[in-house]
């Protein structure tokens, strides 16, 4: 790669590498990875996602199922695509819970880093959430009692939890309303949000001094 | 003579080659066909009531049965213009496609409109139990014909 092109490119890779990293926390062992995991494992399921969403069928959860039956016998590597989906998704969830811990064994939750504390777990929730409305999305039996038992949840809420049923699911969790609804979510606005705070996470990882060890 | 691969351009070799199956994966995938296609092959049932000279629609509607004299024969339906479903127009004896108004006889040959060439003759063969099967994957020759009996 040459021109202005290849040194922007260059430029970029510079910027987001920290410009010193302490010795002490050069090796694997302080963070185990965890982060860039969980990271890594988004990209892979924006990748797999994005395929899927070719051939998936939002709506009723008999057409959703029969999409996917497509996918995993009628598609060339559908079912290759749909596990690195599925796998990457529990992984992502393993590696988040597990950053979490190693996050609290280290203390780098504490001062000055504590509001990237808070921002690690409005991720977890959003991670947790995109795997709770992938799970959903399948249309099997199990999706749609758990679909039910998320709409009876949300309908808990004081004083919000009607409104809140009407924005999530669209009505009742039967209706193909729902379905399109817990589809949107799992593929524009959580994604987004994992995106975008992710980014914040990083800046912030950078800003309060980089990988530390002790702290 | 010696032959040197750098570290580096052996790895670029590995990232290029499984960069190049991941591709063809990834386009064999965006590519699969789900929904209903197009049949290959047309069914013909009750064909001893064809009348000489008339025309009959297979049930897939793909195929165009014709008797003549001679015996019958099989027309791929498709107009070999922009491929159109062509229709049989009993007034006029012709096969009209309802896009640009080509015009085939009852033999299949051209008679007017952009069509480069006549209607193609595919194969037509006898199942066991006597319905007619037209598969549009062979085309046959335009005088081929297949007996009335047997």
């Amino acid at each position: 790669m040459g021109g202005a092109r290849g040194r922007g490119f260059r430029d970029f890779i510079k910027h987001i590498h920290p410009p010193k990293v302490a010795n002490s926390t050069a090796g694997v062992l302080p963070t185990l990875c965890l982060g860039g995991l969980s990271f890594f494992f988004f990209l892979l399921l924006l990748v797999t996602g994005l395929l899927l969403m070719l051939f998936y069928q939002p709506g009723s959860p008999a057409v959703a199922y029969d999409s996917l039956t497509v996918i995993q016998d009628v598609v060339a590597f559908g079912w290759f695509v749909r596990s690195v989906h599925k796998w990457a998704g529990q992984a992502m969830v393993f590696t988040v819970v597990l950053h979490l811990v190693r996050v609290v064994v280290t203390g780098a939750y504490r001062p000055p880093r504590e509001f990237n504390w808070v921002i690690g777990v409005l991720l977890l929730l959003f991670t947790v959430l995109l795997d709770f409305t992938g799970y959903l999305l399948i249309g099997d039996a199990t999706a749609r009692h758990a679909l039910k038992v998320a709409h009876a949840l949300a309908g808990e809420v004081p004083l919000a939890g009607f409104a809140l049923q009407l924005v999530l699911f669209g009505g009742p969790p039967d209706a193909d309303l729902a379905g399109v609804r817990v589809y949107l979510w799992h593929c524009m606005l959580l994604p987004l949000l994992v995106a975008v705070f992710s980014f914040w996470h990083f800046y912030r990882v950078r800003k309060d001094g980089g990988v530390k060890w002790p702290l | 003579m010696g032959f040197h691969v750098s570290r580096r351009g052996f790895l670029k070799g590995w990232l290029l080659l499984i960069g190049a199956v991941l591709a063809k994966g990834i386009l064999d995938f965006m590519t699969s066909e789900t929904q209903g296609t197009v049949p290959d092959k047309d069914i013909f049932i009750d064909t001893v009531q064809l009348a000489e000279g008339s025309v009959m629609l297979g049930q897939k509607k793909v195929v165009w049965l014709v008797r003549d004299e001679q015996g019958y024969y099989a027309l791929d339906r498709r107009c070999t213009h922009l491929g159109c479903s062509v229709r049989w127009q009993e007034e006029q004896r012709q096969f009209i496609c309802p896009c640009h108004n080509s015009r085939y006889d009852l033999r299949g040959n051209i008679i007017s409109g952009p069509a480069p060439s006549r209607l193609v003759p595919v194969k037509l063969s006898r199942d066991k139990n006597g319905n007619l099967i037209a598969d549009r994957k062979v085309v046959v020759d335009p005088g081929w014909r297949l007996t009335i009996t047997g």
